[in-house]
């Protein structure tokens, strides 16, 4: 099937005007699959770290979502052990008016604000909200181990 | 080789036969023999003509005819001695002897002793009457009864083809006198030889030493005493010959065929070999030919029953040559057809059997004929002379129904097959071998306009047949019927022949048996003829010019005194035709007749080619009707006569009526048939195509010297479709249905087609003149260059709506029409099936064209009436399916009920790309209900992706909730030029979804006309449909667009089309014509118009074809597009493969009782149900 033209403006876009902390390539074998990296938000437990993720564009993107998963373990409430992310722009709020890029940003955001409220990982929330400072060091902990180039 | 009984001298001189007493005497000179005076009854013994003296015997041969034994010595006089060598008898053969028989004059005692018995003297006159005073026909008629009926009624029992007895005489009075007679047969011997062939012949006496070989024998024709009862079916069919039958239809079966050959002493030996003897009796009773046989081999000694081999020596009798006074039977006037064989024609087809036989025997082939190989020709004759004779065995099955009614609309069913196109242009193409160094022809100077040089030929073509003046060429061509034999010069043993200096040939015409020394030139009466060029090419122009440039001696006269009139005009004047005593001369005036849609076309193209003044026209239609034509336009108001009448065919229908129904006062009417035009043009002439209809017969009653038809297709599909033309043509005889029905029907009906094919051509080549668009000139010039055309099919997608519509509909008439299959019911339920095929079809248009009353009309036009309304009742589910896109529809749009702010907004949205497919700028741009814009598409796909997963339709934007109903497509008036320069940029306006858009292909021609006009704000285009109703709907949305448009359609009158076409004509800006195809098919000239849009297919390119004409034809300056809706995977799109395969003809829907066709039919739909 040929790629729609509006995955491809997407991608040139992408590449032609890349957001500051985030970047997303194509494989070359297929343009529906794309190599994510995003650097956790300054001032976050996640600040210093990139976050490996991939992405896949369903047949009927972009009436339906795109798939997204982390591929970098991270600690986050609204991160699974499989790097499932919880986010409703993903799920029921996913509109086709949003893109790529958008998703990717909100993504970012998410990393700078969890929502233990609406957990992924119950047991990330749970010490989320028990001791949050705990949590935050926790977190640090695992983008040192994980996420910072090395 | 009728004997006219009035015929002229020398035919009266040899009829001597009534001096009894003078048997001997007459035969003593050469030169006027008595060859031909034979009763046909016992013409049986013609005796074989004297040529070669060595292979006859020198004493009397003649032994008379029909004698039985016992009486053969009572008839001494018989016996002839020397008669004078006829001119052919080789001079060094010394002794000739001719021995042509002459009849016996009635006499009681020789009478008595020939029929063995003594007979009353009441019978004895009354035989004496009946016979002509000839003993040998008295003694026939006495023998097989004939003479019984005789007593009845002898003058009504007239034969249908006398030679010269009593009652042949009573017949000529009421039949046409008989061409005079050729003079050549004047210098004709009385018997000239044509060759020999050999035969088998059986003996039925024993003996030896009866016959050697080189014994000559004679060849006689005996009849029995006691005629054979019934013989066996190859007698029945051949032997009727005997005139016995002419009177008696009972005595018809009882005749034989036998041909005896005699010795010397006229002792029979033997008879010939049935099938020999088949067609050697005929000739020999009809007085064609003689036979003298020499034995080739025989047993020494003879055994009854043996087999002899025998050589025949045939000469043509001079009798032959006489002309048999075909007479024309007068149909003209009752439209009564002769559906049985009279006995004439079975005489008829006798003889011409009989002659394609020796032919084939002796060998001769014709020196000149007609292009078929004349073996094909012959065996074609044979086959259809058969086919008469089964036919006539079915007939009387058939005619218990039919009655004897011309009109019966049964009788269309044997009208013959339809012809392939590969037939059609075989046959046009003689008639399309046009000759670019015919002469041209300048039109009077009355004439306005310029003709092309084309036009000029044909004008010059047209003045040559009114005048009859025949060009050289012409004149040089044998009649088509005819073939040329040679006589040969040699005889069967390489003997030189006498010639006779001014016959080196005779004619023969193996259609009708008729024999003859002079060349039988093409005839040609026909004061008229058919311009048949393809449309286009300008025939009424031509018409135009002749109109001007021929007229009349009186209409000269009477214009002379106001102006000079050019010397081309001065004519002869060419006697009427037609009778006088009811109708009066119109020697001023032209009629036209055309349908009602071209007649202001005639009108005003009639003044645009005529200067000024010099043409009075005048519309004989509707109100104009009352006009008293008889006094306006008779001979005496010459001077203020109209030039040209201009009606239509129904006036002419209708006049018709009311004439027939004052059983024929054609002057009290007052109005077209009490005139005798000087001319009358059919134009469109395959409205008369039906000779049954009552049209054509109508028209064929106008009275006129100069007839003309115009038509684009002289033949649509049917041989019989020219018929009709010739018919009002009035051209001889082929306007004699049953002469066209032996010559052309029925050898193409048993697919002898190269034979009727040819026949064809030559009655089209003198009478047609056609030329082609894609004929080019000498140079290599297209006759009329035209601009360029293209055809585009425009793939349309149906909606979802109306693909459910379209698929419940397409699924009920699939299961409707197999489960018809299963149940063999196909052809009974032929009409519900086409009903629901014309459903489908509508449903690609517009799916409420299904529910709509007006199609009914349609459909019973389309034969398929019946159950169509009946049928939708029950459809429950099919009305919802369609209350459901209505709904969709029916809402009025509320397009302007917004602020300008948000209008604004809108407008400059649309250029940015859409947010669901990134176009850029979007593709029907559609807003929500909160005014957010994407394209229509993926808005619709966004909704019904959500509405798959059981989601609420939201925004993409906004999330708010979207109602479906409010989607507003965004309508951008920049095509409009009306409002395109108003304010800055163009006006938009909303338009709810689904309003205006109301089905597929209204869209897609919407958006191809905004297109347009955006290209092109001035051009002008025609949109054709077949559906009426379907116009209908296009009106509103072309309304929305703000997009004049007119409409022309069968329900208006012709007042209200010619002022739709001025007004079309004479639009300066973007103008949309809606046309329905029946009515705007033929004919109109729409050039200023250039695309057409055809809104649905029809079953035959063809008419689409034509249509399409109707703007690309002459006077089309630019190039036209032409764009073809059809929708995807749907019945339209089968339809055009079957178009492709040209099977299905369309044209045959107004024969739905043809069985045949039907099942074709079947077929095709089984296709498109597929």
């Amino acid at each position: 099937m040929a790629l729609p033209k509006r995955i491809i403006k997407e991608t040139e876009r992408l590449m032609a005007e890349p957001v500051s902390g985030i970047s997303a390539v194509p494989h070359e074998d297929n343009l529906r699959y794309f190599d994510v990296e995003i650097h956790g938000p300054s001032s976050s437990p996640y600040e210093g770290g990139v976050f490996k993720l991939e992405l896949f564009l369903p047949d009927d993107y972009p009436m339906a979502p795109p798939k997204i998963r982390f591929l970098t373990k991270i600690f986050h409430p609204n991160v699974d052990k499989l790097g499932r992310i919880c986010l409703d722009v993903l799920k029921n709020n996913w509109s086709p008016a949003l893109q790529i890029r958008t998703i990717l940003l909100s993504i970012q955001a998410l990393l700078g604000a969890p929502n233990p409220d609406d957990p992924l990982a119950a047991d990330v929330a749970k010490s989320w909200k028990e001791d949050e400072q705990a949590a935050i060091a926790t977190a640090k902990a695992w983008t040192q181990q994980y996420a910072v180039p090395k | 080789m009728d004997f006219p009984g009035s015929g002229e001298p020398p035919i009266k001189r040899r009829r001597f036969f009534a001096d009894a007493a003078n048997h001997e005497t007459t035969h003593n000179s050469g030169d006027t023999p008595p060859s031909a005076s034979l009763s046909p009854s016992t013409a049986t013994a013609r005796l074989p003509h004297d040529i070669d003296a060595d292979t006859r015997p020198k004493t009397n041969l003649t032994g008379s005819s029909s004698l039985p034994h016992p009486a053969k010595s009572s008839l001494p006089q018989r016996h002839v001695k020397a008669a004078a060598g006829p001119v052919l008898a080789p001079p060094s053969e010394g002794n000739p002897r001719n021995p042509v028989p002459k009849p016996a004059a009635f006499d009681q005692g020789t009478f008595e002793a020939f029929v063995g018995e003594s007979v009353k003297p009441e019978v004895l006159a009354l035989l004496r009457e009946g016979c002509g005073n000839d003993l040998e026909r008295a003694i026939n008629m006495y023998l097989d009864g004939t003479w019984k009926s005789l007593k009845r009624k002898a003058p009504a029992a007239s034969p249908a083809r006398p030679s010269f007895s009593a009652t042949a005489r009573l017949k000529q009075e009421d039949s046409i006198p008989p061409p005079a007679q050729p003079s050549a047969l004047g210098s004709m011997p009385d018997s000239r030889y044509v060759g020999a062939f050999g035969v088998e012949g059986w003996t039925t006496r024993s003996g030896s030493n009866l016959l050697r070989h080189g014994d000559v024998v004679k060849i006689e024709r005996q009849k029995i005493q006691i005629p054979k009862p019934t013989p066996q079916k190859g007698q029945a069919k051949l032997g009727v010959a005997q005139p016995t039958f002419r009177v008696s239809a009972a005595a018809a079966k009882r005749v034989d065929v036998i041909v005896r050959f005699t010795d010397g002493t006229g002792r029979e030996i033997g008879r010939l070999a049935k099938d020999t003897a088949n067609w050697v009796s005929t000739l020999m009773d009809q007085k064609i030919c003689t036979f003298e046989g020499t034995c080739v081999y025989a047993p020494e000694k003879l055994r009854t029953n043996d087999t002899v081999f025998l050589q025949l020596r045939c000469s043509l009798l001079r009798s032959a040559f006489f002309p048999r006074g075909f007479h024309v039977a007068d149909n003209r006037t009752t439209g009564r057809f002769e559906e049985t064989e009279s006995s004439e024609e079975k005489d008829l087809r006798l003889r011409q059997v009989a002659l394609v036989r020796l032919f084939q025997e002796i060998n001769l082939l014709p020196t000149r004929g007609n292009a078929a190989s004349a073996k094909n020709q012959r065996q074609g004759l044979l086959d259809a002379a058969e086919m008469a004779e089964s036919k006539e065995q079915d007939k009387p099955k058939s005619q218990g129904q039919d009655g004897a009614a011309a009109s019966s609309p049964s009788d269309d069913n044997d009208d013959g097959q339809e012809l392939e196109q590969d037939q059609l242009d075989a046959l046009y193409k003689k008639a399309q071998s046009f000759d670019f160094s015919t002469p041209e022809a300048e039109p009077a100077e009355s004439f306005a306009l310029t003709l092309r040089p084309y036009q000029k030929q044909s004008l010059h073509w047209m003045i040559g047949k009114e005048k009859n003046l025949r060009n050289e060429e012409r004149e040089t061509s044998m009649h088509p019927l005819w073939e040329e034999y040679a006589w040969p010069t040699k005889d069967q043993d390489d003997k030189v022949l006498p010639t006779v200096a001014e016959h080196p040939a005779f004619y023969v015409n193996p259609y009708s048996g008729d024999l003859s020394l002079q060349f039988p030139r093409q005839g040609q009466h026909c004061l008229g003829g058919i311009l048949a060029d393809e449309m286009g090419l300008g025939k009424t122009i031509q018409m135009l010019s002749l109109i001007h440039t021929h007229k009349s001696d009186t209409a000269v006269e009477a214009r002379q005194s106001n102006r000079p009139v050019s010397s081309v005009n001065q004519l002869p004047r060419l006697p009427s035709i037609q009778g006088r005593d009811t109708v009066t001369d119109a020697p001023c005036t032209t009629l036209v007749v055309a349908p009602m849609s071209l007649l202001a076309q005639w009108q005003s193209e009639a003044e645009n080619a005529s200067r000024e003044g010099t043409l009075r026209s005048m519309l004989y239609y509707g109100n104009e009707k009352n006009a008293d034509l008889l006094a306006l336009c008779s001979e005496a108001n010459a001077a203020n006569a109209p030039d040209v009448i201009i009606t239509s065919y129904g006036v002419v229908l209708s006049e018709f009526t009311q004439i027939a129904s004052k059983s024929g006062d054609r002057a009290g009417n007052r109005g077209l048939f009490s005139l005798n035009f000087f001319r009358v043009i059919l134009d469109e002439a395959h409205s008369i195509k039906n000779r049954q209809s009552k049209t054509a017969r109508a028209c064929y009653e106008i009275a006129a010297e100069h007839r003309w038809v115009l038509t684009g297709t002289p033949i649509v599909n049917k041989l019989e479709d020219l018929f009709s033309l010739v018919r009002f043509l009035r051209v001889e005889p082929w306007n004699n249905f049953s002469f066209w029905r032996t010559f052309i029907t029925v050898p193409f009906e048993s697919k002898d087609y190269m034979r009727a094919l040819d026949v064809v051509q030559t009655v089209l080549e003198p009478l047609v003149m056609r030329r082609t668009k894609d004929m080019k000139t000498p140079d290599g010039e297209p006759l009329v260059a035209l601009p360029p055309k293209q055809i585009e099919i425009l793939d349309i997608e149906l909606s979802k709506a109306e693909r459910d519509v379209y698929d419940y509909i397409f699924t009920r008439a699939k299961r409707a029409f197999f489960a018809n299959v299963e149940a063999g019911t196909v052809m009974k339920a032929f009409t519900s099936i086409f009903a629901q095929i014309l459903r489908l079809r509508q449903s690609c248009c517009h799916p409420i064209l299904v529910r709509n009353q007006e199609i009914v009309a349609e459909e019973e036009e389309a034969g398929a009436a019946a159950d169509a309304a009946a049928g939708l009742a029950d459809d429950m589910d099919l009305q919802s399916l369609i209350e459901r896109f209505t709904a969709t529809t029916d809402d009025a749009s509320d397009s302007n009920a917004f602020g300008a702010h948000v209008l604004g907004q809108i407008r400059d949205e649309a250029v940015n790309e859409c947010p669901i497919c990134a176009e850029e700028p979007m593709v029907d741009h559609t807003v929500t209900g909160c005014w957010h814009s994407a394209c229509k598409n993926c808005l619709l796909d966004y909704i019904e992706h959500q509405s798959d997963h059981h989601e609420v339709p939201r925004c993409f934007q906004c999330r708010e909730v979207i109602n479906s109903r409010d989607l507003f497509e965004v309508v951008r008036h920049d095509d409009d030029p009306d409002t395109a320069n108003v304010g800055q940029g163009p006006r938009i306006t909303l338009q709810r979804l689904g309003v205006g858009n109301s089905s597929a292909k209204i869209v897609a021609l919407i958006n191809q006309l905004r297109e347009l006009r955006r290209e092109n704000p001035t051009i002008k285009s025609v949109v054709f449909s077949q559906f009426t109703s379907f116009l209908s709907l296009l009106e509103p949305p072309l309304t929305r667009a703000n997009m004049q448009f007119l409409r022309l359609d069968g329900s208006m009158s012709q007042k209200a089309r010619a002022a739709v076409l001025d007004d079309f004509r004479e639009s300066k800006r973007f103008t949309v014509l809606l046309i329905s195809l029946k009515a705007g098919g033929v004919g109109l000239n729409l050039t200023s118009a250039k695309r057409v849009y055809m809104m649905d297919p029809w079953w035959s390119f063809a008419i689409e074809a034509q249509a399409i004409d109707r703007v690309h034809r002459m006077g089309q300056e630019d190039e036209v597009k032409v764009y073809r809706f059809i929708v995807k995977d749907s019945v339209e799109q089968r339809m055009l493969k079957v178009q492709d395969r040209k099977k299905f003809i369309a044209t045959s829907l107004g024969m739905m009782s043809d069985e045949e066709k039907r099942i074709q039919r079947i077929e095709d739909i089984r296709e498109l149900l597929s």
